[in-house]
């Protein structure tokens, strides 16, 4: 029997060599390409038609704004950035990034070790506690009170803190990495009399490092995206992050569209860097909590 | 190394379990205490008990907008879960094969997820900009004036537009690996068949994807139903509230309007939590039902 399938499938993969997935699934390749061309445009389009606007003269644009711009108003970035602040929103969004992406990975890598290697009792509960707020929803109103009770809402603090609070995914996606590497070397290290602390700190977390950066890289994205959270905790401008930044001068600018199209991209330019860079990881990171769930 | 460890597993553990039980479980449960209060968002402003008098409001004052909110909600989601799904499998489909250029345009089309709700919804502000902005003009061409996004008749279609374009990528992505996780032997036993590429897609493919499927689906109707995100920055749920899911409703009551009541608005939170509950019950049935059959 398994000689015979063995023997078949020698043969079939013989036969046809490189075809590899295709087969038997490939469309026309002409209407295939019509479709790939179509949808590049559908994507390409509106991103290209606002770097467009964000180089055009006001002028130009009340006239004829689906055109190249002519001339080139490379002056609409300084005047953004200027009259937007952005220079306020830049750094308030680089502080956030900085300080929650590093504070979730080290709350998270310390929480998940001993849920992972069973070192509290009733680890099995903690972990399932942590994974309800996957899929808790988020309650904003309480979470208002709650903040406002503390002190800390429209703080940078308080706001650092409502994202520390989202470990739910960090702590799932760690655990089952620690999870994966075998656990002697704790025992040696036990032996050794090594601090727990520094031994996670130093010697699990260099371990589990490619967990760990693809984790920051979509958390560091979430908190350049955060609108919402910004929007409802922290509605003092000098305190906001950019995506809050660029809507607030969306608000103060309307109808001045080359100024909002520059702020625009002023804003998307370094996810589009990061995304070139690091693709093929914020896409398995982004897709990883639907994949494993 | 757990039983020298003493009391560290738990001081290592408590940081993260105190932020998350503080600002995301007790929030997160709280939401129906809430519910029951006149809770003002002020804050000093005593906080009182009043029963069910926020679901009586709901139901009897608030009624009209109640309906309009459910219906708003399940055209949203309805349209974008539908063919969000339909398109990201087709798409899927064809991309998982050897045309030229496929990676450039998978990337192409993830790009939106990465960039946020702020930035993909202002740049489709501008595009249907009245003054210029090439969907006008195109339209106009066509020999329509519209608005899109300042009509009531078509606002909540522009967004849901936006809304497939900003997430098609990542539906994409999901179905992507679970096709490249479908093995090859299948389709070379269809190919000996003599089955067309369409039967097999049909046959072969989409049974076989049942469990990305199953999560796309159930993640695009909690999204829809729950996220807000790119209808604030388009429209902020108008014109006259055209636009207005439960969710940007809860936002917009609770944090935004002119009257205030975020009391009266976890009582919509939970009315939004019961439905997101309900229907992903069902639908999970449902679907993993299917995928046994299958």
């Amino acid at each position: 029997m398994i000689r015979e399938d063995e023997f078949d499938q020698g043969r079939a993969a013989a036969a046809r060599p490189a075809v590899g997935i295709e087969i038997g699934i490939r469309p026309g390749t002409i209407g295939g390409y019509v479709i790939l061309g179509l949808l590049t445009l559908i994507y390409l389009i509106p991103l290209l038609f606002v770097v467009f606007v964000s180089l055009m003269s006001s002028r130009q644009f009340a006239l004829n704004a689906a055109s190249f711009p002519d001339p080139i108003m490379w002056s609409n970035y300084p005047e953004a950035w200027v009259k937007g602040s952005f220079n306020t929103y830049f750094i308030n969004t680089l502080v956030y990034t900085f300080v929650i992406v590093f504070g979730t990975l080290i709350i998270a890598t310390l929480a998940a070790f001993p849920i992972a290697r069973r070192h509290v009792r009733g680890s099995n509960f903690f972990y399932i506690l942590f994974l309800s707020g996957i899929l808790l929803p988020a309650g904003i109103i309480p979470q208002f009170f709650v903040m406002q009770q503390l002190g800390i809402y429209d703080t940078r603090f308080g706001y650092i803190l409502l994202w520390l609070s989202r470990v739910a995914l960090p702590i799932f996606i760690i655990t089952g990495f620690i999870k994966s590497i075998p656990s002697e070397l704790d025992d040696a290290a036990a032996i050794d009399g090594c601090p727990y602390i520094r031994y996670i700190l130093q010697v699990v977390v260099p371990l589990i490092q490619p967990a760990l950066s693809v984790v920051g890289l979509i958390i560091a994205i979430r908190v350049w995206n955060d609108i919402i959270g910004p929007v409802i905790f922290l509605p003092s401008n000098s305190i906001k992050p950019i995506s809050a930044g660029l809507l607030q001068f969306f608000a103060e600018f309307a109808a001045q569209w080359t100024l909002i199209a520059a702020a625009i991209v002023i804003t998307a330019s370094p996810l589009v860097l990061l995304y070139i860079f690091t693709q093929r990881y914020i896409i398995a990171g982004m897709t990883s909590g639907a994949l494993k769930g | 190394m757990g039983r020298t460890a003493g009391i560290w597993p738990y001081v290592c553990m408590a940081p993260a379990l105190a932020a998350f039980i503080v600002l995301e479980i007790v929030p997160a449960l709280g939401t129906s205490i809430f519910s029951l209060t006149d809770y003002s968002g002020l804050p000093h402003a005593p906080i009182r008990w009043v029963g069910i008098q926020n679901y009586i409001d709901l139901l009897t004052g608030g009624q009209t907008f109640l309906v309009r909110a459910l219906q708003v909600t399940a055209i949203f989601s309805l349209l974008v879960t539908v063919v969000q799904n339909g398109l990201a499998v087709l798409i899927a489909w064809l991309l998982n094969s050897r045309l030229r250029g496929q990676i450039s345009v998978r990337a192409l089309i993830f790009m939106p997820v990465v960039l946020g709700a702020t930035v993909n919804g202002l740049t489709w502000y501008v595009m249907f900009n009245p003054l210029g902005g090439p969907v006008t003009l195109a339209l106009g061409e066509l020999g329509i004036r519209a608005n899109l996004l300042g009509n009531a008749a078509t606002a909540l279609y522009a967004v849901i537009w936006v809304q497939i374009w900003a997430n098609l990528g990542f539906s994409m992505m999901v179905y992507l690996a679970g096709m490249q996780g479908i093995p090859t032997e299948v389709y070379e036993a269809g190919k000996i068949d003599g089955t067309s590429p369409w039967s097999a897609f049909r046959h072969l493919t989409i049974p076989l994807l049942a469990p990305s499927i199953t999560i796309n689906v159930l993640l695009a109707i909690i999204g829809t139903i729950t996220g807000f995100e790119l209808i604030f920055v388009l429209t902020d749920g108008g014109p006259a509230f055209t636009s207005q899911t439960l969710g940007m409703w809860v936002f917009n009551q609770a944090f935004f309007s002119n009257n205030r009541l975020p009391g009266y608005a976890a009582s919509i939170a939970m009315v939004q939590f019961v439905l997101v509950f309900a229907i992903a019950l069902v639908a999970q049935y449902y679907l993993r039902r299917r995928e046994a059959v299958l």
